[in-house]
């Protein structure tokens, strides 16, 4: 099976105390000392670089949950899209009353 | 006779518009309380995640040095030769690329879309759109009444409350056009959004980890460093004759030193430490002897300094995550609110602290945070 987060966090944490037990003692060795140091800087970097993989998997996630945002707005439209048709249709009818007044006007004088 | 025969017309388009607008009116409304405190929960979101993601650019910054020079440093130690430069073009170029992704850019970038889908949440729930439009359909209905009275040469009866009619239809039409693209919007985007606040909740704990790490290096080097002062104290007690009535006794020097190091107890394997002169055979205690106890005694309260400020760093940094958090979390509480207005009558989700308030512990949190981290380097 594989090891999870708190896998991982249980043995980094373990990993630490018995680290700590053995620099915090002033009557460790210098051999002792030298083997938790080199533990250390192991332990704190395989710690680091799954922090750092952590983040980049997530921000893989965050790149493509963005995008699909960015299209869900895209196509929202905030203007009605018949404002448009209506307009036209205004200056249609407003044209045809103006000709047909002038029509009237003019078979009105001629009658 | 002209009007005869209008009105009769003009009546049945004036009842029908009469009833699609109650119709129309009964699901037009948009949950804007519920949108508003959405808004603003998001608002103070994004205002504390400006300091969180510059803390999280600097520690990820540092977590790569330091991965890089632990390589470099792995590499000087193999036996094989190293070449300066890759032998092939696709060696160079995986050496030289970036990081595919830069992370805090990606995650400013998803809160800027989500600001830009709020804003068109608003500009659909203002429906600017509506008085324009209603404008523009009470014009049009007067200027065909214009034109028919024009052809048929009469006045057209009822037309200046069918133009009004209209023009209440026209507007409860936009209005019902916009709830419809909020719902759509909401039932689209609202998950979207959901996601992206989960990615920066679980960042977290990355984040953490990042900042943990140089804080336990730091940390433990601090402690080595205080075994290794012990030691020497010790050693110089032990290996001189007692100290003159003049200097710090060992006993004293006992007491002293486990006073400075009282705060560092639970991270000090063999605290309270003990230390006993030697016999009075050995090398007196002279002024050099003096020197060196008090130097190491002043490296103890340096060191015990720089462990407490190490701690409290780490402190600040973790409440800073843990008030963000709660904001993401509240972000997400206001937005599901909203969702659940859209389906159900209004009902306002209770928020249970003042965003505001945490919004601006976060940035204080921070800020002590980058102070422990100046006084400390």
């Amino acid at each position: 099976m594989a090891a999870t987060s708190r896998d991982i966090e249980e043995a980094y944490d373990r990993g630490v105390r018995e680290l700590q037990k053995i620099l915090g003692d002033s009557r460790a060795t210098d051999a002792q000392i030298e083997a938790a140091e080199e533990a250390k800087r192991e332990l704190l970097a395989l710690r680091r670089n799954w922090a750092l993989d952590k983040l980049a998997e997530q921000t893989r996630a965050l790149s493509a949950l963005t995008s699909q945002l960015a299209k869900v707005i895209a196509p929202v439209e905030v203007r009605p899209p018949s404002e448009s048709v209506i307009r036209d249709i205004t200056a249609v009818v407003s044209h045809a009353e103006e000709l047909s007044q002038g029509l009237r006007r003019k078979s009105g004088g001629a009658g | 006779m002209t009007t005869n025969r209008y009105r009769p017309n003009v009546m049945i388009h004036v009842w029908s518009l009469a009833t699609v607008l109650v119709w129309i009116t009964a699901c037009t409304q948009i949950p804007t309380k519920e949108l508003t405190q959405y808004k603003e929960a998001f608002s103070q979101a994004q205002a504390a995640s400006e300091s969180v993601l510059i803390d999280l650019d600097q520690a990820k910054k540092a977590a790569v040095r330091k991965r890089m020079q632990e390589e470099r440093k792995r590499a000087a130690s193999q036996s094989e030769p190293r070449l300066p430069f890759p032998t092939n073009y696709a060696a160079f170029k995986e050496q030289v690329a970036e990081t595919p992704f830069d992370e805090i850019e990606q995650r400013r970038k998803a809160l800027e879309v989500i600001a830009a889908y709020n804003d068109v949440l608003t500009q659909l729930a203002e429906g600017k759109s509506v008085e324009f439009f209603g404008e523009s359909t009470g014009a049009l209905v007067t200027t065909l009444g214009q034109f028919a009275s024009a052809a048929a040469g009469s006045a057209v009866p009822g037309l200046s409350a069918l133009s009004g009619l209209a023009t209440t239809a026209a507007k409860e039409i936009e209005k019902a056009r916009l709830r419809k693209e909020f719902e759509k919007a909401i039932a689209n985007g609202a998950p979207l959004v959901q996601g992206i606040l989960q990615v920066f909740i679980n960042t977290l704990e990355a984040h953490y980890a990042l900042r943990e790490t140089e804080a336990r290096d730091r940390g433990l080097t601090i402690v080595r460093n205080v075994s290794r002062q012990v030691r020497t104290l010790r050693t110089l007690t032990e290996s001189h004759a007692p100290a003159p009535p003049k200097f710090m006794s060992a006993a004293k020097v006992e007491k002293k030193v486990n006073n400075v190091l009282l705060d560092m107890s639970g991270g000090l394997t063999d605290y309270p430490y003990t230390f006993a002169p030697g016999p009075a055979t050995n090398d007196p205690y002279k002024t050099l002897v003096k020197t060196q106890v008090d130097s190491a005694i002043r490296n103890l309260e340096r060191l015990a300094g720089e462990y407490r400020q190490n701690n409290n760093q780490m402190a600040a940094l973790g409440a800073a995550l843990v008030k963000y958090e709660a904001l993401l979390v509240q972000t997400r509480v206001a937005l599901m609110g909203l969702v659940e207005a859209m389906e159900a009558p209004p009902n306002l989700p209770v928020l249970a602290a003042d965003i505001k308030a945490l919004a601006f512990d976060v940035n204080r949190n921070i800020e002590e945070f980058r102070l422990a981290v100046t006084t400390f380097e």
